[in-house]
């Protein structure tokens, strides 16, 4: 049984680092269309990750609000 | 010991609708109860001890060659009911405890809808806590990145808002929908030795250039009066009776969209070191009536962004401010 490769990184300090490569750039102004929409997507790819309560509530659930 | 305080207070503090439910859940079951013991009453009377009459009374004054066929049957006849009567009362005895345990049932499930309810609450206020995590770690950034650059005030400023103009408006609350803004205003010193706030930085759901944004003396508008008074200031409603009149002023002027689009708004002071004056003002607008309010309420407020947002810029003038000094001292010291 094949074991599961060890990570010496969490996926969420390869973002923090992509991140903060990212705001170098704005400080130094140096910052073009492409980078602004990779950071907007970084920002919200590191977001999703710190946001693990929604899978509690399925859709469900949303409905149940609905109707009651 | 303890435990049992704690549900005393928690009996105290139900709500007045919960005790009202309850209220009518015990007369419900008590209702249910009296009917269940006439119902009871009914059967074994009427039907069980009736037939038991029935039966004897076939057995008195027989003839004396015998009781007759009819008789006979009238006994049969009478047990037959009699055993009818056991069977129903076995069988339906439970019914009206039946629906009061139905009652009871649907009262928990209401009370575990509304427990879904205020988690659904608290799942919208830890997602706007991570975007405020987020935003405070972008505006972090900028500041380090910031340090050493030799930036003037302003643009560190302004720097700091653009990294997090994504995070903070979320973490503020803002819908898609909404109408909202998030301005830096800084004081700059008149010629009559007041000051006027001049926005430096901003992010609108409606885009506009800075160079139009209004300026703000120094007790005029909110701002103006937060700036004057170095404290927050939240207003819920700007069209509220009497706001109108003790913030708003003749000398800036009034625009046609005001009342459709700033309702609701927050003003935090910049406040950076010892000075004895703000070095501006954070003011954040929306379009919903209450989605600033300065009632104490547990939980994350649609402000903390706007307070986070203001000591950040605080802590970016500060370090704008030693890097001038150490520049003119002979060069800030970096690790090179």
């Amino acid at each position: 049984m094949a074991r599961a490769p060890v990570r010496t990184a969490s996926p969420e300090a390869e973002l923090d680092r992509k991140i903060e490569e990212l705001i170098g750039k704005l400080v130094e102004q140096t910052l073009t269309d492409g980078d602004e929409a990779r950071l907007s997507q970084l920002v919200a790819q590191r977001s999703r990750k710190m946001r693990r309560v929604m899978p509690l509530f399925p859709r469900r659930f949303q409905r149940l609000r609905l109707t009651a | 010991m303890a435990e049992s305080e704690t549900s005393t207070d928690e009996t105290s503090q139900q709500h007045p609708l919960r005790k009202k439910a309850d209220e009518i859940g015990s007369i419900f079951a008590e209702r249910a109860e009296k009917f269940r013991n006439a119902s009871l009453f009914a059967k074994i009377a009427l039907i069980s001890i009736g037939s038991a009459l029935a039966a004897i009374a076939q057995f008195t004054q027989f003839p004396p060659q015998g009781p007759t066929g009819w008789q006979v049957a009238g006994i049969g006849a009478s047990l037959i009911v009699a055993v009818g009567g056991i069977f129903v009362w076995i069988t339906e005895q439970d019914a009206p405890k039946e629906l009061s345990i139905a009652h009871s049932a649907v009262e928990k499930a209401r009370e575990a809808l509304a427990g879904y309810e205020e988690l659904y609450q608290l799942t919208d206020e830890m997602d706007r806590l991570v975007y405020l995590v987020q935003a405070t770690n972008l505006m972090r950034g900028v500041i380090e990145r910031a340090a050493g650059a030799g930036l003037p005030e302003d643009k560190v400023a302004a720097l700091i808002l653009k990294a997090c103009d994504r995070s903070l408006p979320i973490a503020m609350g803002f819908q898609q929908a909404d109408q909202w803004t998030i301005g830096i205003y800084k004081a700059s010193a008149l010629q009559d030795g007041r000051h006027e706030l001049i926005c430096i930085a901003s992010k609108r759901a409606i885009e506009c250039d800075v160079s139009e944004a209004r300026r703000w003396r120094e007790g005029t508008g909110i701002a103006g009066v937060c700036f004057s008074i170095n404290d927050e200031v939240v207003i819920p409603d700007l069209q509220a009776q009497g706001v109108r009149s003790v913030f708003g002023s003749a000398a800036n002027e009034v625009r046609q969209y005001d009342t459709e689009r700033y309702r609701s708004m927050v003003a935090v002071p910049i406040n950076v070191g010892k000075d004895a004056q703000p070095w501006g003002v954070i003011a954040a607008t929306n379009d919903r009536v209450d989605h600033f309010t300065a009632t104490a309420t547990d939980g994350l407020s649609n402000h903390e962004g706007a307070r986070s947002l203001a000591g950040m810029v605080a802590l970016g003038v500060a370090i704008a401010r030693i890097e001038m000094n150490q520049s003119s001292a002979g060069g800030f010291p970096t690790q090179e």
